[in-house]
């Protein structure tokens, strides 16, 4: 347990300041493998493992990094800190917003803060999808362009749409194939 | 709704997701279309509140949670993003293995299927969040920032509301 308390001040203080995995990970990588406290191999691991855990990567590559450091305990300290700590702003945030919501100045502020949500929330996903069907372009985009006629026709509820890809990847986009 | 209920629907999305906000396809398609418990507005300012809280951007379902059922509704939330990353545990005994194909070929198709399902559902929110001129520049002000900026997503929400609060 001595290197996560070695690390769990580094992630107490990126679950209170810093927003989104890839900002945070760039940051803990900062001061963790640049520091020697981390080879830069066993943070690539829980980085790659982190992509293949369903779920939130940031708080799967913090169980990942805490499993390493201190096993089962490690993995646990490290979750809850990185989920608690957020949760708790982010509750804070929402019991502010409730309790006015009504007023206009909040209102309009939402109104436009909603705005900017969606537009953000279209730019990741765009970027999400280049950037994995680039891994393999063609089959990709094929994979891609079905799964977008079979989303618009309304078909198929979401969970088939995933499950169907998932399996199609699972055949398709390995790296041998 | 009960906590139990709201936190088994919460964790069905964040299970079949790898991401953030790719899980949202599902709690839009089974809080606000089927069961009714969320409305879209709800929705998008959890969304826009998420981002602007530290930590994982997936934090927007705590909120969902909150808005949904109260504290024990954000308690779910909380469990429900926490439980998956437990898989990374034998995930991490896998890739030392390095039996990682299939698994990563899984994982790229669900990547793909579930970014279609977001770009799907931001339509969809965006039908709702843009329903002026105002507005509707400042949601294309945010996209381009960004696209072609390293300005963070909290920045770019709070200005978004700041523009808002002077152009509504």
């Amino acid at each position: 347990m001595a290197v996560v308390r070695l690390i769990l001040p580094l992630i107490l203080r990126a679950s209170a300041t810093h927003i989104g995995g890839t900002a945070t990970q760039a940051w803990l990588r900062s001061k963790l493998v640049a520091t020697g406290r981390l080879s830069a191999d066993d943070f690539n691991r829980c980085f790659a493992v982190a992509r293949l855990t369903p779920g939130t990567n940031l708080l799967a590559f913090h169980v990942a990094l805490g499993y390493g450091a201190g096993r089962w305990r490690g993995a646990l300290t490290l979750l809850t800190v990185s989920t608690v700590v957020p949760a708790v702003i982010a509750v804070a945030l929402g019991v502010v917003y409730a309790r006015f919501a009504t007023a206009a100045g909040v209102e309009r502020f939402m109104a436009g803060a909603q705005a900017a949500a969606v537009a953000i929330l279209f730019w990741t996903a765009a970027r999400l999808l280049a950037a994995t069907t680039a891994e393999r372009p063609l089959r990709g985009a094929v994979l891609a362009a079905g799964a977008a006629l079979v989303v618009w026709s309304g078909a198929v509820t979401p969970v088939i749409v995933l499950l169907a890809s998932a399996a199609l990847g699972a055949a398709w986009l390995r790296a041998d194939t | 709704m009960s906590a139990w209920v709201l936190y088994l629907l919460l964790l069905k999305a964040t299970v079949l997701s790898f991401s953030g906000l790719t899980s949202i396809p599902l709690v839009h398609e089974d809080l606000v279309v089927r069961r009714g418990v969320l409305t879209d507005e709800q929705l998008n300012t959890a969304l826009a509140i998420g981002q602007t809280t530290p930590g994982p951007i997936g934090m927007w379902m705590v909120l969902v949670g909150f808005f949904v059922a109260g504290l024990p509704g954000a308690a779910a939330g909380t469990l429900a993003l926490a439980t998956p990353a437990i898989l990374a545990v034998p995930l991490l005994g896998i890739v030392r293995r390095g039996r990682t194909d299939v698994v990563a070929g899984a994982a790229r198709g669900i990547v793909i299927g579930a970014s279609v399902l977001t770009l799907a559902t931001a339509l969809g929110l965006g039908a709702t969040a843009v329903t002026t001129a105002p507005l509707a520049l400042v949601g294309v002000a945010a996209l381009g920032l960004v696209a072609a900026t390293r300005v963070a997503p909290l920045w770019i929400v709070l200005l978004a509301g700041g523009a808002g609060l002077l152009l509504t």
